[in-house]
């Protein structure tokens, strides 16, 4: 059965906002997408933080667009956006942290989770390799939000430290 | 000898001739219908639509002011262009013993149908298939 379009932009206590002018997670409020695909007018995409010890930049990326923040100390990305599908769906979640110190210098941690409208959530938090990618089933919902980080954190070699995120 | 052409044939050549220009209409008209993205902005298509299909049939024209609309149909639905050349090809069809009155016509009908007090709007959906996809719906207004 059909649902109706939820968003623009919005969460889960308010999920029919307007798209806002800036980008940026202190609104608090994430793109609506229909499962994996584009909306006629909105394509697919989600919010993303790029935060380190330098600074913090903020933006809409693509599905499978790579998200790269650069820090000396440390390097988040946070990739946020809400979802609705009438029929459970799968992204990825891919991530790469690299340094220019020496192998093992860097602590590498990750998380995701969703919460539903309707009830059904999940929660992963690992403090996994350097690289790698995790397959997540989002299930069927009105109004799904799905958030995720990942966290290069460097030891102090005086080394950069990269952090490289994506949902495909 | 060139033949005189005769009356029937002049009158089949100028249907042919008009039935070509109001599908080559309808077709513009779906597909700027398919690609609005707003309430008015389909009212002022068909309203062009209907504009342009008065002005190349003058039957029409007459069959609008004709005062035969209104008898036998509920006073809230509009007769639309569409709905009056239909009419007027199942006259001709009659005068003439066929039955040229299509299915493609039938749906242009409905899709040209408006009840006074509703509007067209499109919603966006999630369809069935997890797809985005949307739906007409006729709405109230006041």
């Amino acid at each position: 059965m059909p649902i109706l379009r939820a968003g623009p932009w919005g969460n889960l206590d308010s999920p029919h906002e307007d798209e806002p002018a800036v980008k940026d997670d202190q609104t608090n409020i994430y793109p609506v997408n229909c499962a994996r695909g584009d909306w006629p007018n909105q394509p697919w995409r989600l919010l993303y933080n790029e935060n380190t010890d330098i600074g913090i930049s903020t933006g809409t990326a693509a599905l499978g667009s790579p998200i790269v923040a650069n820090g000396n100390i440390y390097a988040i990305v946070y990739l946020d956006f809400n979802w609705q599908a009438t029929e459970a769906f799968d992204v990825t979640f891919q991530w790469d942290i690299t340094t220019s110190s020496p192998t093992g210098s860097i602590y590498p941690s990750l998380e995701w989770q969703y919460n539903t409208i309707d009830g059904p959530a999940d929660y992963y938090f690992d403090t996994p390799a350097d690289n790698g990618t995790i397959d997540i089933t989002l299930p069927a919902s009105t109004f799904g939000t799905f958030s995720a980080y990942v966290d290069g954190l460097g030891v102090g070699y005086g080394g950069a430290v990269q952090t490289e995120g994506s949902i495909i | 000898m060139r033949r005189e052409r005769t009356e029937r044939e002049s009158f089949n050549e100028n249907r042919r001739l008009l039935r070509s220009y109001n599908r080559d209409l309808r077709t513009n008209e779906r597909e700027a219908l398919a690609n609005a993205r707003s309430t008015q902005e389909r009212r002022q298509i068909k309203q062009q639509a209907d504009s342009l299909r008065a002005e190349i049939s003058p039957i029409d024209n007459e069959r609008t002011r004709s005062p035969r609309t209104q008898t036998g149909r509920s006073p809230h639905v509009k007769p639309s262009a569409a709905v009056l050349r239909k009419e007027e090809k199942e006259r001709i069809a009659e005068e003439t013993n066929t039955d040229e009155v299509s299915s493609d016509d039938e749906r242009v009908e409905q899709s040209s149908t408006t009840i006074d007090g509703f509007e067209e709007e499109r919603i966006d959906i999630v369809d069935a298939s997890n797809n985005p996809s949307y739906r007409w719906f006729l709405t109230k207004f006041d």
